[in-house]
């Protein structure tokens, strides 16, 4: 096996999970220390050098984020974590914060002091009790061990909100998430304004997903050397997968970027007879064997026309009927979309329901034009990311079904 | 006697006491209310309007955006089964189809009240498929036995 498993950020996993004596033992907070000791804008210059891009999707440079709220001329400034994680098919921010929460927070603490955040927000999505509880449990004894202190502006204690969602996948979108937590339908906004001019309460305002989070304690402690360390050029550092469908160890896998997508797969048990992978969850798309070569790293999945996203991989075999599966992710983009622009909000139930006329194979013979028609309407006329990947998928599966590639 | 009505906005103005009463706090007492009345009742957002100058529309607002908020009475405890691509490819359906068998229809609840059953989208907890969440925590892989307990134990 020629794959590495590296547990950079995962490797606290395991028995000591959640212990605020061995985090604090095995190096936890020294990057706190640190940044208090540096001040806010050498913090900000370490993790704009690393090149960390954050993983929530969007792929954007994490210190160029930070660095607009620093400077922001409004003294009143928000961080928000994002831990709405509701793409299907995606695990990895609850594993992580199940393996070490206190790397997360403090990625958050030190993310509030850098920008001088007067609150920071913890937005859990509702079906997370279980993380939420987890996430308030060390955060008290954060608290409790006088760590909060000084974190704030002008040297008083941070203070930080958890906030749990609806039950709605919308919310993770930043402006979605900003909505809900303001007391309203976590309806998206038009951007820009983007979030870190106009965001939370219209405050300058950080969003960043956990697994980004977790990745500033070693990059401060160590410098942006420590990311740069592994991973690629473009893509430096490790990155966390969530591998499920038919493989036999599915799970939560960290890899350095530049990983063959068919390592990771041999990681978790899968790989010989697949039939295709869909990469980046519903608004991802599906990537056939041909392509399992392809290295996971931003620009190698740009080079293959497909996506790293939230790290999703859902592997399936040779008896799948992909357009089943398709039939599904449909049904998830039609139940989720918040309704207010009319080509998301009618394209998803058209969509699904010609998903479902040829998955259950009683379609009038013209869906495969119509559904690429309106897959460019939705892409092109929708606010916000869910319309405009909501055929993200099924534009890969009829390509590669006029290419031959499904099994069935 | 005082009417149902009054006491349940009694109940949830005590409720707005303790998280407050600006707008930013409205899904969180609308959690609360669910968890205490297994729906959001018109008396509640009533009481919401008054003491959070939020009207009854923006509530009914919230209650049908989001799937954790209910119109209308689901059962004391709720069991979410998953039904989303991992789940699907490890037997979500047939899993569902055996919560309609011993549970009653999906979103009613049982004639104790004690319990409903409802699909739901994915739960972040593919690699334990098919996921289903119990009483808010997670009980996956779901397995037929675990919803055969649940109806012996309201039947
Ligand atoms: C429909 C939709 C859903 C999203 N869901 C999430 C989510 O659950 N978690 C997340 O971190 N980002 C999610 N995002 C991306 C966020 O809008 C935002 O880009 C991200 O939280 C920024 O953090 P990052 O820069 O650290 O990646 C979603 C975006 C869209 C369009
Ligand atoms: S694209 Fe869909 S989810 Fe996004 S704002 Fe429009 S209707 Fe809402
Ligand atoms: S698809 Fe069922 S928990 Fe993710």
């Amino acid at each position: 096996m020629t794959a590495m498993h590296e547990a950079v950020l995962l490797r606290r996993r395991g028995a000591k999970a959640g212990d605020l004596k061995s985090y604090i033992g095995s190096g936890g907070l020294a990057a706190l220390k640190k940044a208090r000791a540096i001040g806010p804008e050498e913090t900000v210059r370490i993790l704009t050098d690393s090149g960390l891009v954050g993983r929530g999707g969007a792929a954007f440079p994490a210190g160029r984020k930070w660095e607009s709220v620093r400077t922001a001329k409004d003294p009143i400034r928000y961080v928000v974590l994002n831990t709405d994680e509701s793409e299907p098919g995606t695990f990895k921010d609850r594993v992580m914060i199940e393996s070490d929460p206190f790397m997360v927070l403090e990625g958050l603490l030190i993310a509030c002091y850098a920008v001088s955040a007067t609150r920071a927000y913890i937005y859990v999505r509702g079906e997370y009790r279980h993380v939420a509880e987890l996430l308030a449990k060390s955060l008290r004894e954060l608290q409790q061990a006088g760590h909060l202190e000084a974190v704030g502006p002008n040297g008083a204690a941070l203070e930080v909100e958890i906030r749990r969602g609806g039950g709605a996948y919308i919310c993770g979108e930043e402006t979605a998430l900003f909505r809900s937590i303001e007391g309203y339908r976590g309806e998206p906004m038009a951007k820009p304004p983007f979030p870190t001019v106009a965001g939370l309460f219209r405050k300058p305002t950080v969003v960043n997903n956990v697994e980004t989070l977790a990745n500033v304690p070693d990059i401060i402690a160590f410098g942006a050397k420590a990311l740069r360390s592994r991973g690629t050029e473009r893509s430096p550092g490790t990155k966390l997968f969530s591998v499920s469908g038919s493989v036999d160890r599915p799970d939560t896998y960290e890899v350095p970027f530049g990983t063959r997508l068919s390592d990771l797969l041999e990681l978790a048990g899968g790989g010989k007879d697949l039939q295709a992978v869909l990469m980046g969850g519903a608004a991802g798309t599906f990537v056939f064997p041909k392509d399992f070569d392809l290295s996971l790293s931003y620009e190698g999945v740009a080079e293959r026309h497909t996506t790293l996203g939230s790290g999703a991989v859902i592997a399936f075999d040779r008896e799948t009927n992909l357009w089943q599966v398709a039939e599904r992710l449909g049904r998830f983009f039609a139940h989720e979309s918040c309704g207010q622009c009319v080509p998301c909000r009618v394209g998803t139930r058209r969509q699904h329901e010609m998903l479902q006329a040829l998955a259950e194979g009683h379609g009038r013979g013209d869906e495969r034009g119509l559904l690429t028609r309106l897959s460019q309407v939705m892409t092109d006329a929708s606010i916000c990311g869910l319309g405009q990947t909501a055929a993200t998928a099924v534009r890969s599966l009829l390509e590669a079904e006029s290419a031959g590639l499904l099994a069935n | 006697m005082p009417e149902p009505g009054r006491e349940i906005m009694d109940r949830v103005g005590a409720l707005i006491d303790e998280t407050g009463c600006e707008r930013t706090q409205l899904l969180e007492v609308l959690h609360r209310v669910q968890a205490e009345f297994q729906h959001i009742p018109r008396a509640a957002a009533e009481a919401i309007e008054q003491r959070m100058n939020v009207p009854v529309a923006d509530t009914y607002g919230l209650v049908t955006f989001y799937d954790l908020l209910t119109e209308h009475p689901v059962g004391r405890s709720v069991l979410r089964i998953c039904e989303d691509v991992p789940c699907c490819l490890h037997g979500s359906d047939q899993m569902a189809e055996e919560a309609a068998k011993r549970l009653g229809p999906e979103g009613e609840p049982s004639a104790d009240g004690g319990v409903s059953w409802t699909r739901c989208a994915c739960l972040g907890l593919c690699d334990k498929a098919p996921a289903a969440l119990w009483r808010e925590q997670p009980l996956a892989p779901l397995k037929v036995h675990d919803i055969e307990g649940i109806g012996d134990s309201h039947a």
